[in-house]
């Protein structure tokens, strides 16, 4: 999910930055004094997922985890998925700094896409509309960030005409395994702190 | 607070399992025999199979193209060009990995073709060994480039490990979060102070 520096064209990169910047700004308006530790948990959570690698097969995938970021943040995913990406480029040289904002929105704006979709339903009672959910949300989160990513490379000129089909199979484990941790995740979460999906400011 | 300690202990867990492996990958070059050599790797360890390599001069001018075999290695002749070149591996889907070849790392190539014959062929007859200068010099080179293969093999593993993610960046990183949430909580608390 970390493209290089040095692959994308320069209008990729300021179209990125621009979605980025205005992400960051709903983003930081939407975070209250309450939801703070929660964003700052969250981005530690991605920084450190980046490093968890499952062998699938003859490769491996690593772990986002922007869709458990996204149902449990909505905007303020840009910053925290921000601050994440900021420090796997510096410490890690994961990405880099140049391509910052087209990573960040490759994967927060999935984040906050899963957001609406399935936030509403993790609210709800019941076990099975709160499993499927946030399955769901693991699952699409990667599957619109392998798109974005396909997007932002084909748009800097890279011949994906057979490669589209190839990305998909690619990410296809790794969407499955996000799905089933962001499951378990929000199953944990729901038991420990079911106000965390409550909506409002009283979500702490 | 049941929350936060949960997930330090969550994050705690992945650590250890993190560290075995990175999303990176790397290119590693150098020059021997009139060719530039050199292997590609996910950091981690694996070798790129059958990635793009290209050689790129100064300008950004594509002067040499090949792909990585079924070791992760390659090899193509040294083009005629003004060092530095660039050797970039791209892997394809944003990933790539560039490796520098200053003029030092190219000089033995560029020096010797043009030094040697010089000697050979007007002041020095054949020796009574029957071995002429410029086999001489060839032989030279195959030997000394025999006795730095195990060094250059070294320096390519300390240059793949020296990408490698280290607990210490992992540590300074969630420190760095946690710096932030400090700041951000004070700055808020401020201003809810003043507010009030």
């Amino acid at each position: 999910m970390h493209i290089s520096e040095g692959v994308l064209s320069g209008s990729v990169l300021a179209g990125g930055a621009v979605i980025s910047a205005a992400g960051l700004a709903l983003g930081l308006k939407s975070i209250d004094y309450d939801k703070l530790p929660r964003v700052a948990l969250l981005s530690a959570v991605f920084f450190v997922a980046s490093l968890i690698h499952l062998p699938v097969g003859p490769s491996s995938v690593h772990l986002v985890l922007n869709g458990l970021v996204g149902v449990l943040l909505g905007w303020a995913a840009f910053p925290a998925l921000l601050v994440g990406l900021v420090l796997q480029a510096i410490l890690l040289q994961f990405g880099g700094l140049t391509v910052l904002g087209v990573n960040t929105a490759n994967v927060a704006l999935p984040a906050v896409v899963c957001y609406y979709l399935f936030a509403p339903f993790l609210r709800r009672e019941g076990k099975l509309p709160v499993l499927v959910a946030s399955f769901a949300a693991g699952f699409f989160s990667i599957l619109f960030t392998a798109g974005l990513t396909s997007l932002s490379l084909y748009l800097s000129g890279e011949d994906l005409s057979n490669a589209a089909v190839a990305i998909l199979v690619a990410h296809l484990p790794s969407m499955v395994i996000e799905g089933v941790i962001t499951a378990l995740a929000v199953i944990f979460l729901k038991k420990v702190r079911p106000e965390l999906f409550s909506r409002g400011p009283a979500a702490k | 607070m049941r929350l936060v300690l949960s997930a330090v202990v969550f994050c705690l867990l992945l650590v250890p399992a993190g560290l075995a492996h990175a999303h990176r990958v790397a290119v590693y070059a150098y020059v021997e025999g009139g060719q530039i050599k050199g292997e590609g790797y996910v950091s981690g360890g694996g070798k790129l199979q059958n990635q793009k390599i290209k050689v790129l001069d100064v300008a950004g001018k594509v002067l040499a193209e090949t792909k990585t075999n079924k070791e992760g290695a390659f090899s193509v002749p040294v083009p005629k060009a003004q060092p530095p070149l660039t050797v970039v591996l791209d892997a394809g889907a944003g990933h790539r990995a560039t490796y520098e070849l200053k003029a030092a790392d190219l000089g033995q190539e560029s020096e010797s073709p043009a030094d040697e014959p010089k000697p050979a062929a007007a002041a020095e007859p054949k020796a009574a060994t029957g071995i002429d200068a410029k086999q001489l010099g060839a032989l030279v080179q195959k030997r000394v480039e025999k006795a730095l293969a195990p060094l250059r093999a070294q320096l390519a593993e300390m240059a793949l490990s020296s990408q490698e993610v280290s607990l210490r960046d992992i540590i300074g990183g969630l420190g760095w979060i946690v710096g932030l949430l400090g700041l951000a909580a004070y700055l808020k608390a401020r201003k809810m102070a003043k507010g009030s």
